[in-house]
């Protein structure tokens, strides 16, 4: 996430959030169609080489949409284990379990909803 | 339904997921109740809890499928929609029978600000996270120590609670005495409506409530059950009581402060963070939390930060699907969250909060009645009253901190002195099966030094209560104290008796092979456990599937391990290591060990490569390799020279438990097979040289 700090052709922009996760986002994807929608209105929607402008909050908004609409469709997602383990017990050996697309919607919307106002704030997904 | 009990949380989450269990539904329905405001048995359904256990491995049982989705969150809750909300509350409270519009009005805003506190609970337990403003968002984790002030507001919409949570320990936390007060006040208030004979404002009854009760909670969690430390400041003298209280004080009447200022208050609480950047470091951020956007300009005014976020309402739970598990908002790791948890924060704020499901199979907290008392180790301990509408949980809450029915509560007893025995049977198996004898077939998870110690000393005391073995265990959770009865129960070294365990003879024959360190006899009792067998069959390959559950490996593997049967050599895998060849045998796969490491040039190698080398090659115990050597050694079959020297830190994570006698009783500790004494006891033995023996 990032916001302008001049309104110059230069677009030099600084990062004001940053998030990264080491959980395979994808992985309580049952449908494996619905990956590659996924992965379009996400990744490649907002990749660095593409122009600011199109990688508004805006365009965030419609690839929140992207992913409520396969989170919410019935049979598209399912709960699978994460990487991480029971931190409440100490050598515990059990694997946390996510609905990881709807953690990410989840997690995403919360961003939009904070930065979504924010003057020139745009999105960059590697 | 069973009479209330008295309960803890984790002995609840056990009640909660034996009702999924036992649900032919997947999924309950999530209800709060305000018994003073919803009329008779009304309920406000909140939407569905649908519990996602996952599917068994081998070795495991499904209630311990369903307890750890309970414990670890593993459900998500599809919220009602507001209007829903709004209508069915404004139903039970009967606002549509009131007749002057103005009032109709008001207590129907009042409503709708009541159930803003179904959002907070969420964003208190962590569902949902504040909204927060964005530059204060961009500023977040902190990089250096900085002071968070909280407002009533943080207290009470989960502003606190998310500090706690993840900006904790850099964040030091400070709650002014005013937010207490504050809270103290709407308590007050609703007690005085919830008293009276008459309740005229049920809307009115219902927001102090939610306020008031969800607020206590929130500041007592803070307090009792989470490691933050919070600062306080030296309360403040007179202007204090003109904010929440009428007093005839002639001071205040000369101030003017005889009517509750709301602004004053909010002064109050900025006054505490100026007084606490007057005593700060001048580099020392303090920044001020609030919800309140007058205060948050106050603050930015008087040239101070404000660490704001919106107000939290129902629209960011409204109709939307919220998970147990979620990501973490800076590091990306993931979280989970008890669904128990969630059952008690409604059930303190509400009143009472009930889990539903589609055949009438319920489990029910409630937090305040006429008819329940309220004790202050009840919120040191988090207990609440719960029942359900079936028999084993009731048998199952029986529980050490549990015993007491409401009556006896009341009385004002004592808590009670011992544990009961919980049914084993109610947890585990299926209502169908629920009178037959449970095998005990599953894996289960301990601290190996820990259970040799409960083996030992109950042994010597042949009987023990719960509450005495928790003792011994060094654990608070019942809960905790589960697993070590049943992997003693599985190998029936102890029975179940009237108040607690009592041993066997296989138990005392057990002790004495472990005093005696007598590996083979232990392991022939040990194996009595079915599911630890089965693993030990499939270190030796004697089978291809692992038996035993995920969640037991790391024990099974310690005791595997203390009894010379397995070895992992980190980053590699686990080595099965039942070989124990002769003196004779062993002092050839020795010395050809060696040669691999040290080559032609007859150099000193590391010890702990050897006998690792022993492990995978050979399948040799290092325990044994030890001994072994010893001997070969004394038969002269080998000469053996060791060197002392800094042990490399890069494989001190290369240990094994090992068993030992110390002050006569038998102990577990681990060891690294690096160290310097590991080979030879009292000499530095880091690196070591083999040569042929004359024999």
């Amino acid at each position: 996430m990032t916001n302008p700090i001049q309104q110059l052709d230069s677009e030099l922009h600084e990062q004001v959030y940053c998030w990264e996760t080491e959980e395979d986002i994808w992985g309580s994807l049952k449908d494996v169609g619905q990956t590659a929608k996924a992965r379009s209105a996400l990744i490649e929607a907002f990749d660095p080489s593409k122009p600011i402008g199109e990688r508004s909050m805006d365009q965030l908004r419609k690839a929140l949409a992207v992913l409520e609409e396969i989170a919410g469709s019935p049979n598209a997602t399912d709960w699978s284990e994460c990487n991480e383990l029971d931190r409440t017990m100490p050598g515990s050996q059990v694997y946390l379990r996510a609905n990881t697309v709807l953690l990410l919607y989840r997690h995403l919307l919360w961003v939009w909803d904070v930065f979504k106002q924010v003057p020139g704030a745009s999105v960059t997904v590697r | 339904m069973n009479e209330y009990v008295l309960t803890s949380r984790s002995y609840a989450s056990l009640a909660v997921s034996r009702h999924f269990e036992r649900s032919k539904s997947a999924g309950s329905i999530l209800s709060v109740r305000e018994d003073k405001c919803f009329g008779d048995d009304g309920w406000l359904d909140l939407g569905e809890i649908r519990l996602k256990p996952g599917t068994c491995e081998p070795g495991e049982e499904i209630g311990d499928k369903f307890r750890e989705a309970v414990d670890l969150g593993f459900f998500e809750w599809s919220c009602s929609r507001t209007e829903d909300l709004v209508a069915k509350a404004s139903e039970l409270m009967r606002l549509g029978e009131e007749q002057n519009r103005e009032k109709k009005q008001e207590r129907g805003d009042k409503t709708v600000r009541a159930l803003d506190a179904i959002a907070c609970v969420a964003a208190r337990i962590g569902l949902i996270h504040p909204m927060f403003d964005a530059g204060a968002l961009s500023e977040m984790p902190f990089r250096r120590p900085t002071t968070v002030v909280a407002d009533t507001s943080a207290v009470l919409q989960g502003g606190l609670d998310f500090v706690v949570r993840f900006l904790y320990p850099l964040a030091r936390i400070k709650v002014p005495a005013i937010a207490h007060m504050e809270v103290l006040t709407a308590a007050d208030n609703y007690l005085r409506l919830r008293r009276a004979a008459n309740l005229k404002d049920k809307a009115k009854t219902l927001l102090e409530h939610v306020r008031s009760q969800g607020g206590q909670r929130a500041l007592l969690r803070l307090e009792l059950q989470t490691d933050a430390e919070i600062e306080r400041s030296r309360l403040g003298a007179d202007p204090l009581r003109g904010v929440v209280y009428h007093d005839s004080d002639v001071e205040d009447k000369n101030l003017g402060l005889q009517a509750t200022q709301r602004s004053f208050a909010d002064r109050l609480i900025f006054e505490t963070a100026r007084q606490h950047l007057s005593q700060s470091s001048p580099d020392h951020p303090v920044i001020l939390m609030t919800a309140d956007q007058g205060l948050a300009r106050m603050t930015l005014g008087e040239g101070m930060q404000p660490l704001f976020f919106e107000a939290t309402r129902l629209s960011a739970v409204s109709g939307r699907r919220l998970s147990g598990t979620n990501f973490n908002p800076f590091d990306g790791t993931v979280y989970p969250l008890c669904l128990t948890n969630l059952l008690w924060e409604f059930a303190v704020t509400f009143g009472m909060a009930r889990l539903k499901s589609s055949d009438d199979n319920s489990v029910e907290v409630c937090a305040i009645g006429d008819e329940l008392s309220w004790q202050p180790y009840h919120a040191t301990d988090d207990l609440l009253w719960l029942r359900t509408t079936s028999g084993p949980e009731k048998e199952a809450m029986k529980s050490p901190d549990t015993a007491m029915s409401s009556e006896q509560r009341k009385s004002g007893g004592t808590p009670p002195p011992e544990p009961r025995a919980k049914s084993r049977k109610g947890v585990t198996v299926s209502s169908d099966e629920a009178t037959g004898p449970r095998a005990y077939a599953g894996s289960y998870k301990f601290s190996l030094p820990k259970m040799v110690v409960l083996i030992n000393r109950l042994a010597q005391s042949g009987r023990m209560t719960f509450r005495e073995a928790m003792a011994v265990l060094e654990i608070k959770s019942p809960v905790q104290l589960e697993d070590y009865r049943n992997f003693l129960l599985a190998g029936t070294f102890i029975e179940m008796v009237d108040s607690g365990i009592q041993c066997t003879q296989l138990l005392r024959d057990l002790d004495t092979t472990l005093k005696k360190l007598d590996l083979d006899a232990a392991t022939t009792l040990f194996r009595r456990v079915q599911s630890f067998s089965g693993y030990v069959d499939f270190l030796s390959s004697d089978r291809n599937d692992n038996p035993a559950a995920q969640r037991a490996l790391s024990t099974y593997q310690a005791l595997a391990e203390m009894l010379g049967m397995c070895f992992e050599v980190p980053d590699e895998r686990v080595y099965g290591t039942f070989k124990h060849p002769t003196p004779a045998a062993f002092a050839e796969l020795a010395l050809d060990s060696y040669d691999r490491l040290a080559g032609a040039t007859q150099r000193y190698v590391m010890t702990g490569l050897w006998l690792e080398d022993l492990v995978r090659e050979s399948g040799i115990h290092p325990l044994t390799s030890r001994t072994l050597l010893e001997e070969a050694r004394m038969m002269e079959l080998i000469e053996r020279y060791t060197e002392g020297s800094t042990p490399e830190t890069r494989f001190q994570n290369h240990t094994l438990h090992v068993l030992e006698i110390r002050n006569g009783q038998p102990t577990v500790r681990k060891l690294g097979i690096f160290e310097g004494d590991f080979l030879i006891p009292g000499k530095s033995s880091v690196s070591i040289r083999l040569k042929r023996g004359q024999a």
